[in-house]
């Protein structure tokens, strides 16, 4: 049921060892109706099992809130948000990140 | 002690409530009132995190005391009624005595939260209406404002006891990779459920089982653990969706056709007056779940391996007025679910199917909502569930009606006894386990073990069980015990938000409440409330009006517990399951709506 391969260009920074955040592309097979949060499942169940997103905690319903990152420049739920082409995700802005993906609340 | 490199810091407080959903919101509430130290640490953003903010949360209590809080309600409903529907129709395998707690308390618990403000949406006959997330918003910025302190994404990993009473927890920090050690008299477990162990499930991502794994470790009694309420009607498609409960609501209102693959309708083989409580009733969870699952298992599923929910699309008015009330839009929330608008109106039939929902299994606990520890409290999902066998009034209550019992209590345990001093051998015994984990640097990915986990949970221990389906999970479960999970590897190599060391911790508990589980699935050789076996497709009063309860001595043991039975009692006979489930939904007292 795979419909394509999308890029997905993600930020990555590990402040005890990395001096800049940096970006990693990633190959994703996306079939229709999945999330950005789903996408990131994805990448760390197959490809890359070292990143970081908020995910432990999480309703997956769009109430929490606490999935929420910047998504192609916009700030928003990645549980709620489709993805259907390339994306780019990072942390909102002015934010300190904690990790990957993880910032500061 | 142990080397300070190891455990960050050392914090103490009276009493420490694990859990940051509404049990733990409340019990840290009622507990500070005392005006002790009090401490919440919660897996998650606390008020965000658990079972509760995702609930559609219908308060429950019987409908005279709902009518005496002003609402309309039902002024010939009474306790008696209620505490009646809520026996018969957990198959009578409830402990009464907390029935009678909950009857009792939970008018007083829900005068509380309207006395603090919650906002709610409408009433029905025996339930206050409200969003899951409006519930632990006002309970944390009471317990805030009365200076109980909270720790997010801080999950406990480990009680510590000493001389068999609690002497405090570890606790991982997952933003920071640190552990620490939190000293406390008394410690109340408020933790939920284990949805997450199910590939299919309504819950939110932190719910693994921990609380009920952590306290069996520490020597407390668990039970009633095969009981497993799976929600009728979920989403199982797109994925984006899957788990939402929008098509179990949308499917009470239009009593719609649920289809199997061949279009047959798979109500049609059962008796009317079932399908039609079973449909429009709470008693859909179990009814229609168990239905569902057996045209899956036979072969008759859908394309995502749910079933087929057609709706008419000349349906789409009535649905706007009425699931409008839940959904204005439809949307709730951040979620926008205009698309299944779309799908309705080209004639697409939606994907739905069981889903873990509610675990009626859990922490053995008294009236005072006391574990077998001494100074351990649970609330909640986390406990062995007042509901018995099948839970038909709401989970969102049992935990507020407990959290104020455990809150009391667990705080009247500080007042009388000092802190107890650690075990250094529970420390060192920690510290080397984790030492070991993060030396591999090979073998078996926490990603891999969660999905066959998922898979086999689903396929084994679902709706629908049988003797060598069970068996067959116990072997999965043993491999894994045994094998698998000591050659798990960390895959990052930072502290910081590690997820395969997050997800280590919480496959530990899964695989410790899935053994139970399966060990009372396959030990109940008989068909009651949610726990159906197709091999013995009767309910049983003459030999199994008891519980199936397990201690961690040494060696996992199984005791046998009888029922309390104070007030109500079951027929002493053997019924076909279908036909006991007919006779309970017809012992439901005169009081009308869904509960």
């Amino acid at each position: 049921m795979v419909n394509k391969i999308i890029n997905v260009k993600i930020q990555r920074f590990d402040p005890d060892k990395d001096k800049n955040l940096f970006y990693l592309d990633y190959k994703v097979p996306i079939e229709e109706g999945m999330s950005v949060l789903d996408v990131l499942d994805y990448i760390y169940e197959n490809l890359d099992g070292t990143i970081s997103y908020f995910s432990h905690s999480a309703c997956r319903n769009g109430v929490c809130a606490n999935c929420t990152l910047r998504i192609n420049g916009k700030v928003t739920l990645a549980c709620q948000t489709k993805v259907d082409s390339d994306i780019i995700i990072e942390t909102p802005k002015n934010l300190k990140i904690i990790k990957d993906l993880i910032y500061e609340k | 002690m142990v080397e300070k490199d190891f455990f960050s810091e050392v914090i103490e407080t009276d009493v420490l409530v694990v859990g940051g959903g509404g049990g733990g919101l409340m019990a840290a509430l009622e507990a500070k009132r005392k005006n002790l130290d009090v401490m919440l640490i919660s897996k998650g953003q606390v008020y965000k995190s658990g079972a509760t903010p995702i609930a559609g949360a219908d308060l429950t209590l019987d409908g005279k005391s709902l009518h005496n809080l002003g609402f309309p309600g039902v002024p010939t409903d009474s306790k008696d009624k209620f505490f009646n529907d809520i026996v018969t129709q957990g198959f009578y395998l409830n402990n009464q005595d907390l029935v009678e707690l909950y009857v009792e308390n939970a008018p007083i618990v829900i005068k509380e939260l309207l006395d603090l403000g919650l906002k709610i949406d409408y009433t029905e006959e025996r339930a206050i209406d409200t969003d899951g997330i409006n519930i632990t918003y006002t309970l944390f910025k009471e317990a805030k404002n009365i200076g109980v302190k909270f720790l997010d994404n801080v999950m406990l990993v480990e009680l510590l006891t000493n001389e068999g009473k609690i002497s405090g927890g570890i606790a991982f920090n997952i933003l920071t990779g640190e552990f620490l050690i939190i000293k406390a008299k008394s410690i109340i477990i408020a933790t939920g459920g284990w949805h997450k162990a199910y590939k299919f499930n309504a819950g939110s991502l932190d719910l693994t089982g921990d609380g009920q794994a952590i306290a069996f470790r520490a020597g407390a009694y668990l039970g009633n653990m095969e009981f497993v309420t799976f929600c009728a009607n979920i989403l199982y498609w797109p994925p984006m969706w899957k788990g939402n409960i929008y098509t179990y609501i949308l499917h009470i209102i239009i009593d719609g056709k649920l289809l199997n693959s061949n279009e047959e309708n798979i109500f049609q083989n059962y008796d009317e007056e079932i399908v039609k409580i079973g449909s429009t009733t709470e008693w859909n969870k179990c009814f229609i779940s168990n239905i569902s699952y057996k045209e899956i298992k036979e072969g008759r599923g859908s394309l995502h391996g749910g079933i087929y929910f057609p709706i008419d699309k000349n349906k789409l008015d009535q649905i706007e007025k009425e699931v409008g009330k839940y959904y204005p839009n439809w949307k709730y929330k951040g979620v926008d679910f205009s698309e299944l608008r779309n799908l309705i109106l080209n004639g697409k039939y939606l994907e739905v199917g069981p889903g873990a929902e509610y675990f009626e299994g859990g922490i053995v606990i008294d009236e005072k909502c006391s574990s077998t520890v001494p100074g351990l409290y649970a609330v909640g999902e986390a406990t062995m569930s007042l509901f018995g066998a099948n839970r038909v009034a709401a989970a969102t209550t049992e935990t507020l009606v407990e959290g104020k019992i455990a809150g009391y209590y667990a705080s009247e345990y500080a007042l009388k006894n000092n802190f107890n001093s650690l075990n250094e051998f529970q420390l060192q015994r920690f510290k080397n386990k984790i030492n070991d984990l993060l030396k591999r640097r090979d073998g078996i990915r926490t990603s891999t073990i969660l999905k066959d986990i998922q898979n086999m949970s689903w396929e084994k221990m679902g709706p629908i069980r049988n003797s060598s389906g069970i068996q067959e999970f116990i072997n999965f479960i043993n491999k894994i015990k045994n094998y698998d999970f000591n050659k798990i590897y960390i895959e990052s190599d930072s502290k910081k938000y590690n997820k395969s060391l997050i997800s280590y911790f919480e496959i530990e508990n899964m695989i410790t409440v899935l053994e139970l589980s399966a060990k009372a699935a396959l030990y109940r050789k008989e068909s009651r409330g949610v726990h159906y076996r197709e091999d013995f497709p009767y309910t049983d009063n003459i030999n199994w009006l008891k519980e199936i309860i397990f201690v961690n001595d040494k060696d996992i043991k199984l005791l046998e517990r009888p029922v309390i039975l104070k007030r109500l009692f079951p027929p002493r006979l053997i019924f076909p399951y279908f036909d006991m489930m007919k006779i309970l939904m017809k012992s439901h007292s005169d009081t009308p709506g869904s509960h």
